[in-house]
């Protein structure tokens, strides 16, 4: 074996090397929610609480979540939550989110300043997170009944 | 008489150690009387230096065939028997002369004025003896193109037959390159089992950003 066949072994494995980090590593997928809150409303909450629910045949629905009844069968089944705190921040983040296979649906629950809930918002859809995309999506809260 | 004897045996001497020339009668005496072979080989370099090649080249020759005679006696004695010899036109006996000296030493050098004509006798058999003694190279013609190998086992060495395998090559002094290339691939073998199997499980890569509109 030659210098040349040599060099040739060590060009193949370089450019898998190659390959795998252009094309092997996605970019991470981005969901944008936007959680909009009537002025009114706004006011009285101190905290909202963005669940995601990782759904089985569509369960829980939204008419599940929305009522207070049956809220708290789901209560601590979701996959991932984070409050939102109205007086010190008005954004979140929630990471680490397989982008595939699961579906997702998102739900929020607003509390008042003695952590009762009194508004919530649920979003009909569906959501899978392709490896790489942006999605947007909107959540809009309206007081409990 | 025994002054007559004392005198004969110095005028001898004299012949023998002061270069003082002697007569055929003489030498024979001489070498009759001659004390060893080293003797002798002074004396036949004596007779060549002064042009009598015919008894200096006796005289090599008798000391010639002494085995008491040390290495570089023997040497010089090749060497001036080889000179008488060409002196009286015997350059094929010359030739052996030399040839015999060659053998004993090949890196053998001859005196710094030596006559050229001796010079070239002994060029010729330097060549002729090196010319022996050094591998023989012949030219092959060269093969237009190699063929491959139409038995696909000979391709395939994973489908030889048990106990049939690939002549071995030479690959001790490569040993580097192969440690480089086993590394490199047991490195990308790593690093792409690691980042597949992380990219594939349910930890996934993406970012939920939630913000709070306030709408009248």
């Amino acid at each position: 074996m030659n210098l040349a066949r040599a060099l040739k072994l060590l060009v193949v494995p370089a450019l898998v090397l190659f390959g795998a980090g252009c094309g092997g590593q996605p970019e991470t997928a981005t969901v944008s929610a936007g959680l909009l809150i009537p002025r009114g409303l706004a006011e009285q909450l101190s905290t909202v609480t963005v669940y995601l629910f990782e759904t089985h045949t569509n369960r829980p629905r939204c008419d599940e979540l929305e009522n207070t009844a049956t809220f708290p069968t789901y209560d601590g089944q979701e996959y991932k939550k984070v409050p939102i705190i109205f007086s010190n921040v008005q954004t979140a983040v929630i990471d680490d989110i397989p982008d595939k296979g699961p579906v997702w649906r998102f739900y929020a629950r607003g509390f008042d300043d003695t952590g009762t809930p009194i508004a919530d918002g649920c979003d009909d859809g569906l959501y899978t997170i392709e490896p790489g995309s942006e999605m947007q999506l909107t959540l809009e809260i309206t007081a409990l009944q | 008489m025994l002054l007559a004897k004392v005198i004969c045996v110095a005028c001898m001497a004299q012949s023998v150690w002061f270069g003082v020339p002697v007569s055929a009668g003489s030498a024979d005496r001489v070498i009759a009387r001659a004390p060893s072979a080293t003797g002798l080989v002074d004396l036949g370099v004596r007779g060549y230096l002064e042009g009598r090649y015919a008894q200096a080249r006796d005289l090599l020759v008798k000391a010639l065939s002494s085995k008491a005679l040390d290495e570089n006696r023997r040497m010089g004695a090749l060497y001036y028997l080889a000179c008488c010899h060409i002196a009286l036109d015997d350059v094929p006996a010359a030739r052996r002369v030399f040839a015999g000296l060659l053998k004993r030493r090949a890196d053998y050098l001859l005196p710094a004025g030596t006559a050229p004509k001796i010079v070239r006798v002994f060029e010729k058999v330097k060549a002729r003896l090196a010319a022996r003694t050094s591998p023989r190279i012949e030219k092959h013609p060269q093969p237009e193109k190699i063929e491959p190998p139409l038995n696909p086992a000979l391709e395939n060495p994973a489908s030889l037959p048990p106990g049939k395998k690939e002549p071995e090559k030479d690959h001790g002094s490569r040993w580097w390159i192969w440690a480089l290339v086993g590394g490199v691939v047991a490195g990308v073998a790593v690093g792409l089992g690691v980042g597949l199997s992380g990219s594939g499980s349910d930890r996934g890569r993406a970012i939920i950003n939630i913000k709070v509109k306030v709408i009248e």
